[in-house]
């Protein structure tokens, strides 16, 4: 009974950990992320163009700067591993050039803002030179990445669109599963 | 009294113990709900995901029936197609129906495509049994019947030219769960290269690149419902030309299905009718001089998301030299003239060519169109002799040269140029223009014969001004197109190797690319003939006859001279039957002349009796005011009214002439409303626009933490368990 009881505590203490730890870890790195931001975009001004990594051993550094809303401002990595993921939304490797920018974060931390947002509200993104592009949610949708891919070509978008992707539902308490919340946004 | 005690205390430790429990489930119970109804209160946002969005689509993966975006059509489209090849002469008969299949009264808006040669005169409205004629009207004319009918709530229907090859059709008022059927008719002078006769008929389009600057919905008013495009600053019609793409595995009900029949009567014995496009079943009707052959397709209808194409070949020995066909036509006569030139060239003729590739590596090549093209290039590298030149131009959003100039074809070179070949990929817009200039620009490397062989699936809205810059930048280089994919722009192809004085090839089949390049490559020798005329044989002056298209281009291996004419007939000299078509060319190969180095003359006695020749000379005369005004050697005005008078007196649509059909009958209550439904187009078949899997998006943590809470209460639970025991036992020993 006693090692029963101290058993349960000691993996409740492993998960409460490791769950708080990604959230505490999202929250964390974001002023971090702030910072290598600043960075990035004074070393802009300078015209260097080696990316400005958050600390020495990262695999990602920060593209841009996200704002939903009125509220909310994050950066965003380069790339959608996990790794990059874990410390803030990622932009997708071979968007971001022309037409279409993809994001994607994870919908328990820092992309769980997107079900506040509606058609019709204002998403900015901040590029390392500092200019702000706003774009305008066109469309909502639920799709199931079983039967889904993201169109990524650009030669047919009438307007530069932005794509943010979490998971959904978002109340869901496992991760992996096969449905996005995909949010459109066109320039304005 | 102790053990009276004990034994309430042990009630009571007992009923603390159940307590504690109750306690934790609810702890439990209340976690888990508190958690989903956080998340249910964020949920009640509806979403409908039956529409298309515009602009990006999210393809399916599989063709799984659950996906949650699918396309709903408000309008279901099912053609009909009768195709009836007489001679050289192609008619063809379409019915397209439009079934409303919603409760409003529609306004349907189908933008399809036709052969880029097609001359269409006939459009029909049937309602039921009852069928109403569509006449001919200058453009905003009709456009203004058609309005007016609109508005009234009577049925109408206008049938407008975008490009020669893609037109648009409006139909207004059509009522709930009713259908209305469009019926077309069209005539084209067949194809015939190398000895064999090809039939395309276009059931969709690959989307269209639109270069330039987008112009702002303030700046002009279109309705930008009828396509995915907005007007750009060099197309300022992308938003007619853009019809939206959607995949056929993502149509909820049976749409976009055509069955088709092809009868062919040639006047000679056909050898091997094949489709390299779909599955066809042949059936030959003897009769007593002439075979009839009627193809269908084996599955009955197919889906319209590629070209038909249709292929034979004349028996051995049967092959047409020479074909003449008159039609008597509004006092006039018509002939339609094919000559097959000696497909022999003297031997000692063929310069050292220099050879440039271009490939189109645009987003819309993405899938099986790239495979072709990469294939289709490998092999004219691998077939250039060591004396040739050779470059290769990549270009999409961006123009990039292989050499900076063309280099000498040997094994080093070719197998650098094999390399880059196989590593592209088809990605971006496509900027023709500056992959044009890079492949036209410069001098000719001297003594040399430069023929830049372009290879692409023409999906661009700026056609007219990349004729116009493929005519001024030509000068000593000639232009070949190879047309690729399910769906490639004809138009493009065919007119840009006119202004190149080249050829157009098309390859639909990855299957195909060999057999079809040999024939191009035997081309590219070298032309048969050029400075060709065409004169009336018994007297020399001009004006006998007015014939298109213009003979200003080369002639190569394997392609006949087509010319119409419309004979001038004076007064007091009804019959011209008796008149000789003379045919003469100044150049054989690189041999030119002053005088004819060829010579072949065509008795008009001879001539077939044919329909529709008429009309088709009026749609070349067309196409020939047109290229004069792309061109800027005729002035806008004068064109529009010439274009007007043929295409009134030929009842045929133009870029400046519309048909419209009204019925006088009002149907839709002017107090209903009418909704408006832009029909899409089947995205062709084997595209493979560029596609991403979505990442994952989401951790456990919260799972963590929950379960971590619950391994805590649990743990909680059974120390107080524990410890009241332990209290118990205490008590019980005390």
């Amino acid at each position: 009974m006693l090692k029963m009881w101290m058993l349960l505590f000691v993996i409740g203490s492993v998960l409460l950990g490791s769950g708080s730890y990604i959230q505490v870890k999202a929250v964390a790195a974001q002023w971090m992320l702030e910072q290598a931001w600043d960075n990035a975009m004074e070393q802009h001004s300078l015209n260097a163009t080696s990316p400005q990594k958050p600390w020495p051993w990262a695999d990602t550094w920060p593209v841009a700067k996200l704002k939903l809303g009125a509220s909310n401002e994050m950066i965003v990595l380069d790339g959608v591993s996990g790794n990059a993921l874990a410390f803030g939304p990622g932009r997708m490797h071979g968007t971001g050039q022309d037409g279409l920018v993809v994001m994607a974060g994870h919908r328990d931390t820092h992309f769980s803002t997107l079900k506040t947002l509606a058609l019709g509200d204002e998403i900015s993104i901040q590029s390392s030179g500092g200019v702000w592009t706003v774009y305008r949610v066109s469309d909502i949708s639920i799709v199931d990445t079983n039967t889904h891919m993201i169109d990524m070509s650009t030669e047919n978008v009438a307007q530069d669109q932005l794509m943010l992707v979490t998971c959904y539902p978002f109340d869901a308490l496992q991760g992996g599963g096969p449905m996005r919340y995909v949010v459109t946004a066109q320039v304005i | 009294m102790e053990n009276r005690l004990t034994s309430s205390n042990k009630e009571m430790w007992r009923w603390q113990a159940l307590r504690d429990d109750i306690f934790m489930l609810l702890a439990i119970f209340l976690l888990l709900t508190g958690y989903s109804l956080s998340a249910q209160a964020v949920e009640s946002k509806t979403i409908s995901l039956n529409q298309v969005e515009s602009g990006r689509l999210l393809f399916n993966r599989a063709q799984a029936n659950d996906s949650s975006i699918k396309y709903d059509p408000a309008t279901l489209l099912s053609e009909e197609v009768d195709i009836v090849v007489s001679g050289l002469i192609v008619t063809a008969r379409l019915k397209q129906q439009f079934k409303n299949d919603t409760n409003d009264w529609l306004e349907a808006v189908y933008a399809f495509p036709l052969p880029e040669n097609a001359a269409l005169y006939l459009m029909e409205m049937k309602i039921g049994e009852r069928v109403i004629k569509g006449e001919i009207k200058e453009k905003s004319q009709a456009k203004r019947i058609y309005q007016q009918a609109k508005k009234a709530g009577k049925k109408t229907s206008l049938v407008e030219q975008q490009r020669p090859n893609l037109f648009t059709n409006n139909i207004a008022n059509i009522p709930p769960g009713e259908t209305v059927e469009i019926i077309l008719e069209y005539n084209q002078v067949l194809d015939y290269q190398h000895g064999a006769f090809e039939l395309r008929f276009p059931l969709t389009t690959t989307p269209r690149y639109f270069p330039g600057q987008k112009i702002s919905g303030l700046e002009i008013a279109v309705d930008t419902n009828t396509g995915w495009a907005l007007p750009t600053d060099q197309v300022s019609d992308a938003h007619l030309i853009s019809p939206f793409t959607v995949p056929s595995s993502s149509l909820v009900k049976p749409s976009h299905n055509v069955s088709l029949q092809v009868e062919i009567n040639t006047g000679f014995s056909v050898d091997s009718i094949n489709s390299t496009s779909h599955s066809i079943v042949v059936k030959t009707e003897e009769s007593r001089n002439e075979n009839t052959y009627k193809v269908s397709l084996k599955e009955g209808e197919t889906a319209m998301d590629r070209d038909f194409v249709l292929a034979w070949e004349p028996q051995a020995g049967a092959s047409p030299k020479a074909a003449l066909f008159t039609e008597m036509w509004n006092g006039a006569q018509y002939s339609l003239l094919m000559v097959m030139p000696p497909q022999q060239l003297p031997g000692d003729m063929t310069l050292p060519r220099e050879q440039v590739f271009v490939i189109d590596t645009s987003g819309s090549m993405g899938g099986e169109s790239i495979r072709q093209a990469r294939m289709a290039l490998d092999k004219a590298l691998n077939s250039l002799k060591p004396s040739d030149r050779f470059n290769v131009i990549e270009f999409n959003s961006t123009t990039h040269s292989l050499y900076s100039s063309s280099v000498p074809a040997n094994s080093r070179n070719i197998k650098h140029a094999l390399n880059y070949v196989h590593n592209l990929n088809a990605d971006g817009g496509t900027e023709m223009a500056s992959a044009l200039e890079a492949a036209l620009s410069g001098n000719v490397y001297p003594g040399y014969l430069r023929q830049v062989v372009f290879i692409t699936d023409g999906s661009v809205g700026n056609e007219s001004a990349l004729f116009k810059q493929i005519e001024q930048a030509l000068g000593e280089s000639r232009l070949f197109t190879i047309g690729i994919g399910s769906a490639p722009n004809s138009y493009f192809m065919r007119k840009a190797a006119e202004m190149g004085r080249g050829s157009f090839t098309y390859i639909s089949d990855l299957n195909e690319v060999e057999t079809k390049l040999e024939g191009l490559f035997k081309k590219l020798s070298a032309p048969v003939l050029s400075d060709l005329l065409l004169s009336a044989g018994l007297d020399s002056e001009n004006d006998q006859f007015e014939s298109y298209p213009s003979l200003t281009g080369d002639l190569y291996l394997g392609e006949p001279v087509i010319q119409v004419i419309k004979h001038k007939v004076q007064e007091g000299e009804q019959n011209k039957l008796t008149e000789t078509l003379k045919l003469t060319a100044n150049s054989i190969g690189l041999q030119h002349s002053h005088t004819p180095l060829w010579e072949q003359s065509i008795n008009l006695a001879g001539a077939k009796q044919a329909k529709g020749i008429a009309t088709f000379w009026g749609r070349q005369k067309i196409e020939s005011l047109m290229d004069a005004k792309n061109l800027g050697t005729t002035s806008n005005e004068d064109v529009r009214q010439q274009v007007i008078d043929v295409a009134l007196e030929h009842h045929l649509v133009s870029p400046y002439t519309s048909l419209v059909a009204v019925e006088q009958v009002v149907s839709r209550p002017v107090e209903t409303t009418l909704r408006k439904d832009a029909l899409p187009q089947l995205s062709p078949k084997g595209s493979t626009p560029r596609m991403a899997h979505f990442p994952q998006t989401a951790t456990s943590s919260q799972l963590y933490v929950l379960l971590g809470l619950i391994c805590y209460m649990v743990g909680i639970g059974m120390l107080y368990q524990r410890r009241s025991m332990i209290s118990l036992k205490e008590l019980q020993d005390a």
